[in-house]
């Protein structure tokens, strides 16, 4: 597809309001992917909009077919793809932590532990985070409602994101460790920063000078 | 597992595809060789301690094999460049310099995704000046105006800028701040500066750092900024490859990116990357890596890129660069005897057309309908009579031929083109 213009990659989900907001601040108005459609291409002047799942993020501005996007660091992380990510745009706060049922028999000692049975989402995060601290980790990639996991006895514990508690609580977990703190980011396409350098530099000042404004 | 199945990470080129690589394979040839580049050809399989000389990480990356007779590891290639190195130190002892070499060939690298791609590159060794990485820029630059770009990018750079740079702040070897680099992360660098508790001008020098992208006033800003002998003797080469750029005529196309680290660190001076707006990745990378061929033995300066055939592959097929495969005329013989085709087949060829014969036992109204359907234009079908002959430009439309055979093939040919 020809497209002159610079493509934003943007979440679907929790993080899409903070990020449209923010856009917003910053002189760009995306405000169009909050309605309620099916559609997934938005167009505005010069810029044009893709919805995607966050975790598809990384991989849509990896491949080139959006210039830039916006992703939390935790899915940034996991993709693990080679990007530029100029700006921590410091909402969707978040954390990527170790959880487990509140009446375990055997609470997360990290020192102690030599092997672990975890469910997760972020299976290369988890793996790299227990390898070095010398635990051997057996990952059970979800998809989805990981807290789920320990209830039913697929895994001792879990490795989710966690934000304000409510969900862990809800289920009769607690959080036993922080592997990671996760905020949205914008991540930059490599080729494009080079070859749009004109049409982006501006993009990543005008979004500096907004975060600056806030605090 | 199936028989047609083949290893994750590696491709089949079918015609089509193949006839694609092939031409860039040849464009590429064209201006090297008219550029005083010469071919040659390294093993596929070297011994790994060849590959680990040069940058380690070699090891971990590449197909590992144990060789029968000396029991040592064997690696199959991951790069060019060493193997360039060594045969210049090795096969060139009493030949003086410069020497220029292409090559052409497959790297393979056995990690995720693809593990094999078609590399085509020119080493420019024996030339200490600023000339040679001019040079190269310009071979480059011909080679991407030969294949139909034309908006396309160099981006340069140069390994000693960072490296003096931070030693001037005092701050060479922090790991994460390369990383930082790396990513062009600001929030990044102010959280570094905020850890280690970095100030005043040292900080602003630090996020200067940063900023370094652009056209020739980077240059001057990092003048103004760094004033150590290291930055000042890169920034002069830099000034200097861009003088001769200019009067190449190239100097639009050149952008410069101070902090840009290469992953293979052997790279000592000015260092280059290509790019294409259409195109999500880099199409080569390249630079000067005098350090290299005296590993082997032999103390010479050196510089050279690589461009990958694979992502200007796909560079071309997204602009639709790449005319349809040449097939030109099917000749089909009702009597099934093969020396009439044979000798119409040659006086096409001598022409320049491609000519192909139906070889197969069946049909002629198959063989007519088949012919179309693989994509060739014209199909000659010879007939019962040995001066009878039918011309068909479709499956539905033919005539019986009147005058000579081969004028009015060929006459069919140019007008359905």
């Amino acid at each position: 597809m020809k497209y002159s213009g610079i493509t934003f990659a943007l979440p679907k989900g929790r993080l899409l309001k903070e990020a449209v907001d923010f856009l917003k601040k910053s002189g760009i108005d995306a405000t169009e992917t909050l309605k309620e459609t099916r559609k997934l291409i938005f167009e505005t002047g010069n810029y044009r909009f893709i919805l995607v799942k966050p975790m598809d993020v990384p991989t849509y501005v990896y491949y080139g077919t959006a210039d830039v996007g916006i992703a939390g660091k935790d899915v940034i992380e996991e993709k693990g793809y080679d990007l530029y990510e100029p700006l921590d745009l410091k909402f969707g706060e978040c954390r990527l932590s170790v959880a487990e049922p509140v009446n375990i028999t055997e609470p997360y000692d990290p020192d102690r532990l030599s092997y672990i049975r975890v469910a997760t989402k972020y299976p290369k995060i988890t793996d790299r985070y227990f390898r070095n601290k010398g635990i051997h980790p057996e990952i059970i990639v979800l998809y989805g409602s990981v807290e789920l996991a320990p209830l039913v006895g697929l895994s001792d514990r879990i490795v989710d994101l966690v934000q304000t508690g409510t969900t862990l609580r809800e289920n009769g977990l607690r959080e036993v460790d922080v592997i990671l703190h996760s905020t949205a980011r914008l991540i930059v396409n490599r080729a494009s920063l080079k070859t749009k350098y004109r049409a982006i530099k501006p993009i990543i000042n005008k979004m500096r000078e907004s975060l600056t404004r806030k605090e | 597992m199936r028989f047609t199945e083949i290893p994750k990470g590696f491709k089949t080129y079918l015609p089509e595809e193949a006839e694609r690589k092939e031409f860039i394979e040849e464009k590429l040839k064209k201006v090297a060789s008219l550029w005083g580049y010469e071919p040659i050809i390294p093993p596929e399989i070297e011994f790994l301690k060849t590959f680990k000389v040069v940058y380690n990480g070699f090891e971990e990356i590449s197909f590992k094999l144990v060789d029968r007779d000396t029991g040592k590891l064997l690696a199959v290639r991951p790069d060019f460049t060493p193997q360039v190195a060594r045969i210049v130190a090795s096969s060139f002892k009493d030949e003086e310099p410069p020497f220029r070499f292409y090559y052409s060939g497959k790297v393979f690298r056995d990690r995720e995704g693809e593990r094999e791609s078609c590399q085509f590159g020119i080493e420019l060794i024996g030339v200490p000046d600023v000339e040679a990485d001019a040079e190269v820029i310009a071979v480059v630059a011909n080679m991407l105006k030969e294949l139909g770009l034309k908006s396309f990018q160099i981006d340069i750079g140069h390994s000693e800028f960072v490296i003096g740079a931070l030693s001037e702040l005092e701050l060479e070897g922090e790991e994460s701040l390369l990383s930082v680099l790396k990513h062009k992360d600001i929030s990044g660098l102010d959280l570094f500066i905020e850890e280690k508790g970095i100030e005043g001008e040292r900080a602003e020098k630090l996020r200067i750092l940063l900023e370094l992208y652009g056209r020739e006033e980077v240059l001057s800003r990092a003048e103004e900024t760094f004033s150590g002998k290291k930055t000042r003797r890169a920034i002069a080469e830099l000034r200097e490859v861009l003088k001769i750029l200019e009067s190449y005529g190239f100097a639009d196309r050149v952008i410069f990116d101070l902090t840009e680290k290469r992953e293979l660190d052997y790279y000592t001076g000015i260092t280059y990357e290509v790019f294409h707006p259409l195109y999500g990745f880099s199409l080569g990378s390249g630079g000067r890596y005098d350090g290299l061929p005296a590993k082997f033995g032999r103390d010479v300066p050196a510089t050279g890129i690589a461009l990958s055939i694979d992502a200007l592959q796909e560079l071309l097929e997204k602009k639709s660069l790449f005319r349809r495969m040449k097939r030109d005329f099917y000749i089909v013989d009702v009597r099934k005897e093969l020396h009439r085709a044979y000798k119409l087949a040659k006086e096409l060829r001598k022409k320049g057309f491609t000519a192909a014969r139906d070889i197969v036992r069946r049909d002629w109204r198959e063989s007519v309908r088949i012919a179309f359907g693989k994509g060739f234009k014209v199909v000659i079908l010879l007939g019962e009579g040995e001066e009878e002959s039918f011309i068909f430009t479709s499956p539905d439309r033919s005539f019986k031929v009147k005058g000579t055979l081969i004028d009015e093939a060929v006459k069919a040919l140019e007008s359905g083109v």
